[in-house]
């Protein structure tokens, strides 16, 4: 067992009995022991504390009000709750419980949907989707990124923060990334919605929207390269790019004195996170200190 | 689903026992995630009053975790709002327990570089690891305080330990 794994399990408190000898023998344990026991310095209640509830009994009472436009307020709510509470219970008989799939750093999932799609979630994304109610409520949500083949003849909506595809029988990639939305159609055809309008895109077409950038293009790809190990940008901002850098190999990035709405066109593979950051900051002329997971770039110094 | 879960949280005695129950947890879970200057008791009051305000549509077994996500909210809005910059908090620990200046010393500048240690790693990662290695709380009642998984969560603290083990060698008390 190597040393990654000890520390790892023994983090966990999930080291066997053999498994604690061999992380004893270790020369750095009693300094691994050093650092959890001086995180209690750190101990929250050595500097503050929650009130207690008594502090908090006035500020409940001053909320509830007593004029006649509240308790108006008051009695609207409580329709208003029973009107939730009934569409709740409708919908939970109706659809079911919801599944949930996050996927941490440098980390890929693959998901079957109830009607035999798939979907494969890229780094740090999360998709949801009711598997209950799957032919009352054909959708998924997405935060992230994800490449979905769709079953031939199936039609579904995915249902992002910045906008909803929806899909019948095709192959394409949706990425939702803070400040950045782009639908990328491999095969078929897919209808991208957001709130100021409705496009249809055919295959080998895509559709971006970078902050308040709108664009759509052609491209030449068969799937997206990040399914394949390799994450590929066309005229995209140097933030988001950081941004994916970060996600697939965990590290933390700062910039200095970097303008980060460069653009940058080109890829990195993600097995090594020296050749991508490489392969990222060499062609736009930066340069980049690495120390474990932390990551600074700079301009080249003349 | 039985009606009577929505009124409970509306009755002053069991609120008054969340509050016992979930106060100083939410209030940690602030603290450690955005410093003293996320003003954590007061934000962790305010969940509490949005509750209040909302009992009638919040079950009990829901209430925790509307609690931390309504907390979190809360002073991510006000961050956004302000636009601050959160440092990890200042003053240093007061456990000085032998004299020799020397050790003191040393006391000092390890927990200085712990300090910023702290301060450089994700606040999720922050959270996670403190809250499990300095509360004792556990890998799942973290993931569901956080509303993550399981998995994320050790990845979180493995990460936060690597990142202290590296930036942390050569220094030690002892």
């Amino acid at each position: 067992m190597d040393k990654q794994d000890l520390i790892e399990k023994w983090l966990r408190d999930a080291l066997s009995a053999e498994e604690l000898e061999a992380f004893n023998g270790l020369e750095e344990a009693p300094r691994y022991r050093e650092i959890l026991e001086h995180a209690h310095a750190f101990k929250a209640s050595g500097f503050s504390a929650a009130p207690p509830y008594e502090a908090l009994k006035p500020r409940l009472h001053k909320r509830q009000g007593s004029d006649g436009r509240r308790r108006w307020i008051g009695t609207m709510l409580r329709i208003a709750a029973v009107a939730v509470i009934g569409l709740f219970i409708t919908f939970y008989f109706l659809s079911g419980r919801t599944t949930e799939i996050s996927t941490a750093t440098g980390e890929m999932a693959q998901v079957s949907l109830p009607d035999e799609s798939h979907v494969l979630l890229n780094a740090g994304s999360d998709l949801s989707y009711k598997k209950g109610g799957w032919d009352a409520e054909r959708s998924v949500s997405l935060s992230g990124e994800a490449y979905f083949k769709v079953a031939k003849g199936s039609r579904f909506d995915v249902v992002t923060a910045d906008g909803i595809v929806s899909v019948l029988g095709t192959q394409f990639n949706v990425k939702q990334r803070d400040g950045f939305f782009e639908v990328r159609c491999y095969e078929g055809l897919v209808r991208v919605s957001t709130p100021s309008q409705s496009v249809a895109l055919a295959a080998g077409t895509y559709f971006r929207v970078a902050g308040s950038v709108r664009e759509q293009g052609e491209h030449q790809d068969r799937m997206p390269s990040w399914s394949e190990d390799t994450s590929s940008f066309e005229r995209v901002a140097l933030k988001q790019v950081t941004d994916e850098l970060a996600r697939q190999f965990g590290l933390h990035i700062r910039m200095d004195q970097v303008d980060q709405t460069r653009l940058f066109t080109g890829s990195f593979n993600h097995s090594d996170p020296d050749e991508a950051l490489e392969a990222v900051t060499r062609p736009l002329n930066l340069h980049y200190v690495r120390s474990g997971s932390e990551v600074i770039i700079r301009p080249v110094e003349e | 689903m039985d009606p009577e879960l929505h009124e409970n949280v509306c009755e002053e005695s069991i609120f008054a026992r969340l509050y016992e129950r979930y106060a100083q947890d939410l209030h940690n879970f602030l603290y450690y995630k955005y410093g003293e200057a996320g003003a954590p008791g007061d934000k962790a009051q305010e969940a509490f009053v949005k509750l209040w305000e909302n009992c009638a549509r919040v079950s009990l077994s829901k209430a925790k975790s509307y609690l931390f996500t309504v907390a979190n909210n809360l002073v991510l809005n006000e961050l956004k709002h302000r636009k601050v910059v959160l440092k990890y908090q200042q003053e240093s620990p007061k456990a000085h327990t032998r004299e020799d200046p020397e050790f003191l010393m040393r006391q000092q500048e390890y927990y200085e570089r712990y300090q910023e240690v702290l301060a450089k790693m994700s606040e999720e990662q922050r959270t996670a690891f403190l809250l499990n290695k300095v509360e004792g709380k556990k890998h799942q009642e973290i993931a569901e305080m956080l509303g993550v998984t399981r998995k994320v969560v050790e990845y979180r603290i493995y990460s936060a330990f690597n990142l202290l083990k590296e930036e942390l060698s050569g220094f030690s008390i002892k």
